[in-house]
């Protein structure tokens, strides 16, 4: 056993990001004073996150929780698809950029009958993008081949 | 305003007038229900159908879809752990663990019984003292709002029981998304890095969705318990028996009060009713034991406040013109359109059209219950669908309602990043409540500090005089910080002897 | 059989919207109208009513689709990197295109655009509530003079226009250093904060001063207004050039480079637009000041706004 657990790692990155904050709040030159200085207020917010990150680093260091394993290739393939779905929406269009995200979270997810799997993943977005971009007039971004979808 | 309800009525009971109270009800429950549709989303995509009524009819169909919205929300946030909206957010806290257990027909009871009963009173506050209500808001200054707003923070200390550290340290980092962006009073850039985007700040429902349902799609397929079957059991609502409601009444009324007194103030809203009264019922209920594991009197607080705010907004919205939140602003703006000037002479111009929306308002909030059921009957179907199918729709859409926010594509980036910041930070045991309160109080909190700050020329002391509504509010966020500390401490006293 | 046709029929109906589209000329497919804001606010009605119009004056379809953030800025960002097609329009507003890429880093400035039309344009009042005794402007400066720091003036937002005004008002009357700034998030709040009186001041156009029990004070205008002639003029009171003139106006803006044919297109469909019955009931119902400019006149102002407002941006000190 490792004296890095998960739980201390995630403690260890929160207490560094507040710390890494606070301080971007004290480099720049701001005008005014007190209340108008825009980082008044962060500054308050920023050293309260530090103050509390060091309160959890102390629990985290001084009992070890274990944490259930996850099923680690099943939630990186959900969140690197999810995440290239929302980043492909405004490049290829709402539509092209669901069904390839559908088909591969389906699959992943255990659902293997190929008839549902093309159905759900081709049938659903095609049901938004009609509903949303020539039904209702609230178009979703549409790819740039053709203007309706 | 009584008075008048008769030639309201004229008004509302037309074909057209019952149409839209009945269609506008149901698509209310159904956007809210969907995850990511929220409130505001929901009015933004009635709104063209509105432009071609008349007046009466076009304001009824918006406060129809709102308030449907508002109650909506609470479906997706018991049933898939997923709150439609912010405001639903303290919903889930409760709601979920009821589901999990096999309860979720009862739950969606409880809180369709509290959120009607909290639509009702609100709709009677607004015919009787409309006018009064909103004229004592305006005693609400900057530095009555920012003590307020400390108030509803306290309520991270109890909704993080078990693990306060993290959750004041979610409280924490909501406190700080609220801060990146442009500042209130200065403009500055803050926190951007450079990136354009990001000068409009964090948007809300865009972290809130992330955070909640994006996270849990993540945490369900990291979970090695494969679930062949649906997420949870459900068949439809089930009312609570009424002997049940034994105990549970005195809590009800304090929320419903909370919420109508919150909506009332401009710039709080739902979310802050609904956590504020969750708080005082976790503290003051006698089964607060059980909060946070599927304890109704939890969905009361929360269901009955946020309901509550929807008509409380409408004070001074139509008393005096001021919108209460975004969405009373589409409705003011839908006013114009159609000839009425919104402003301080609205009700005393357009005596009749008011006491039709209001008492219209009131035929709704009827009407959530029967409509609720029915939706739920519909929608149970759906939730035993395979858990695979399931999360396909839930991630595919939030993308579509946070992206319908404000048609922002960096939006659909927020939810991502904030889905698997949620995920990390879910599976170290941090409560995700705190830091959807720190994101909807931050930025209010900051700006009523700092122009708090301005008036009294950066003398934080001037807050405690001549401010007495500030100074019981102050008092009453001290006390409820240090009570659960006291007991705390005391527990381990006890412990240790 | 009844399936075949039918199949048969959705494919003709599909081909027909691409076929044709290749011989006609612009519009061939709908035109987009952006709004920088959020569904529901007062530009968004304004362009959806505007919509229907400018659609038949054009001869095809319009749909609008909103992008809020930023100030509007997040929007106009977002168009100015697009294909200058003309298929895709901005409404913005004097803050969106001439204040806001001189206070903030934004992908946009002056050149981003072709200017297509101005449909809208309302001067400013500064306004002040009703019953604290200031009655006209040089009661305001004398009651400011003498008890310097006590009063406030509200605004928006900073850098909104309603900030602007104020600081011209002020600034032209040589009393800004005296008198407090208070931004809000909206004007909601802000007139509240003005009912309660929590601030003096406020900055925004004759339809939002009516809403309010409110007394205005100084029109920023070249002439008075008919609604309230007995408000003078700023220049009547003596702010100077370039402080005295100050519109909330806004315009279909298409990205630079869209070609010449395709702008005057738009902005003849546009001056129809504008010019039509039903668009003209509708300004008048939500009291929308309309002011139509063709593609050059427009350009011409569009240029001169923009270095007009530099003056103002300094003095809020922005």
């Amino acid at each position: 056993m490792s004296v890095l657990t998960e739980r201390r790692v995630t403690s260890l990155v929160l207490l560094l990001v507040g710390a890494a904050l606070l301080s971007q709040t004290f480099g720049q030159a701001h005008s005014g004073l007190g209340a108008f200085s825009p980082m008044f207020f962060p500054r308050i917010v920023l050293g309260f996150w530090v103050a509390v990150a060091v309160l959890d680093m102390v629990a985290e260091l001084r009992d070890r929780k274990a944490v259930t394993q996850p099923r680690l290739l099943r939630v990186t393939l959900i969140a690197v698809a999810s995440l290239a779905f929302l980043l492909s929406i405004t490049r290829v269009g709402f539509f092209l950029a669901a069904v390839p995200f559908a088909l591969v979270a389906l699959v992943t997810l255990g659902v293997r009958n190929p008839v549902s799997v093309a159905g759900v993943a081709i049938g659903v977005p095609a049901a938004l993008v009609a509903l949303f971009n020539h039904i209702l007039t609230l178009p979703l971004p549409t790819s740039p081949f053709v203007w309706w979808f | 305003m009584i008075e008048l309800l008769p030639q309201a009525a004229s008004l509302i009971f037309t074909i057209e007038g019952i149409g839209v109270l009945v269609l506008g009800t149901m698509l209310g429950i159904i956007l809210g229900a969907l995850p990511g549709i929220g409130s505001t989303v929901a009015v933004a995509m009635i709104l063209p159908f509105t432009l071609t009524m008349s007046q009466a009819p076009a304001i009824l169909l918006l406060l129809a879809v709102y308030a449907g919205s508002v109650y909506g929300g609470s479906l997706s946030a018991i049933l898939i752990n997923t709150p439609g909206t912010p405001q639903s957010a303290a919903t889930c806290l409760d709601g979920y663990p009821m589901a999990q257990r096999g309860e979720a027909g009862l739950a969606l009871g409880w809180s369709t019984v509290a959120s009607t009963i909290g639509g009702l009173t609100s709709a009677i506050v607004l015919l009787l003292a409309a006018p009064q209500l909103a004229a004592l808001a305006l005693n609400f200054g900057p530095i009555e709002t920012f003590a307020l707003i400390l108030l509803g923070l306290t309520c991270i200390v109890s909704v993080s029981e078990g693990s306060l550290v993290k959750g004041l340290l979610a409280g924490g980092i909501g406190l700080f998304l609220g801060c990146v962006g442009g500042d209130p009073i200065t403009g500055e850039a803050r926190f951007t890095f450079g990136q354009f985007q990001l000068i409009s700040g964090f948007n809300l429902l865009a972290v809130v969705i992330g955070v909640f349902a994006l996270s849990e799609v993540l945490i369900r397929a990291a979970s090695r318990d494969e679930a062949d079957h649906g997420l949870v059991s459900f068949s439809g609502i089930v009312l609570p028996p009424l002997a049940a409601w034994r105990g549970r009444v005195k809590g009800l009324i304090k929320s419903v009060a909370i919420g109508n007194g919150i909506g009332i103030l401009p710039g709080t809203g739902a979310a802050t009713a609904a956590f504020i009264s969750y708080a005082e019922a976790q503290r003051s209920s006698p089964n607060r034991k059980n909060f946070g594991k599927g304890e109704p009197d939890g969905l009361i607080a929360s269901e009955s406040a946020n309901n509550a705010v929807t008509g409380g907004a409408l004070v001074p919205t139509m008393a005096l013109g001021i919108p209460g939140d975004a969405i009373t602003a589409v409705m003011l703006a839908t006013l114009t359109l159609h000839g009425v000037t919104p402003g301080i002479r609205l009700m005393a111009d357009n005596p009749v059209l008011i006491a039709a929306i209001f008492s219209g308002f009131f035929v709704i909030n009827l009407m959530l219950l029967p409509m609720g059921m029915l939706v739920a009957k519909g929608a149970a179907p759906l939730l035993r669908l395979r858990e695979g199918y399931m999360l396909v729709l839930i991630v595919l859409l939030c993308a579509v309602g946070v992206y319908f926010v404000r048609g922002n594509p960096f939006d659909l980036l927020v939810m991502g990043g904030a889905g698997i910041v949620g995920f990390v930070l879910r599976r170290q045991g941090m409560p995700m409540a705190p830091l959807v309160i720190g994101m909807v109080l931050g930025p209010t909190l900051e700006i009523s500090l700092r122009q708090g700050l301005i008036i009294t020329d950066g003398s934080f002391g001037a807050f405690f005089s001549g401010h007495p509504i500030a100074v019981v509010l102050m008092a009453l966020a001290i006390g409820m910080l240090s009570l659960p500390l006291v007991g705390a401490w005391r527990k381990r006293y006890v412990a240790t002897e | 059989m009844k399936l075949k046709a039918q199949i048969a029929g959705a494919c003709a109906l599909v081909l027909s919207s691409v076929l044709p589209a290749v011989a006609q000329e612009f519009p061939e497919r709908p035109v987009n109208l952006v709004v920088p804001f959020n569904a529901g606010g007062g530009t968004d009605l304004l362009v959806r009513g505007f919509a229907p119009h400018f659609a038949e004056a054009l001869g095809g379809d319009v749909f609008v689709s909103n992008m809020a953030g930023g100030s509007g800025t997040v929007a106009a960002g977002a168009l100015a990197g697009q294909k200058p097609t003309g298929y895709q329009l901005g409404y913005w507003s004097v803050t969106v295109s001439t204040i806001q890429p001189q206070i903030k880093d934004v992908p946009y400035g002056i050149d981003s655009w072709e200017p297509v039309c101005s449909v809208a344009a309302s001067p400013t009042m500064l306004f002040t509530n009703a019953g604290n005794g200031i009655e006209t402007i040089e009661q305001a400066k004398a009651a400011i003079e003498a008890e310097p720091g006590k009063y406030l003036f509200g605004s928006s937002g900073p850098g909104a226009m309603t900030h602007l005004t104020a600081v011209a008002a002020f600034e032209g009357l040589g009393v800004l250093g005296k008198i407090k700034h208070l931004p809000f998030q909206g004007s909601g709040p802000a007139l509240q904060a003005m009912a309660s009186g929590t601030i003096q001041f406020f900055g925004d156009t004759e339809i939002l001063m009516q809403r309010g029990d409110f007394t205005p004070l100084v029109i920023f205008s070249n002439e008075r207004s008919p609604n309230f002639p007995a408000v003078p003029t700023a220049a009547e009171v003596g702010i100077a050039a370039p402080l005295n003139e100050l519109y909330l106006w806004g315009g279909l803006f298409a990205p630079a480079e869209t070609s010449d044919e395709v702008v005057a297109k738009l902005s003849d469909a546009c001056g129809t637009a504008v010019a039509s019955d039903g668009f003209q009931s509708f300004a008048s119902d939500t009291q929308t000041v309309l002011k139509y400019r063709n593609s050059e006149e427009f350009d011409a102002f569009f240029r001169a706004q923009y270095e007009g407002n530099t003056a103002i941006i300094k003095a809020a000190g922005l």
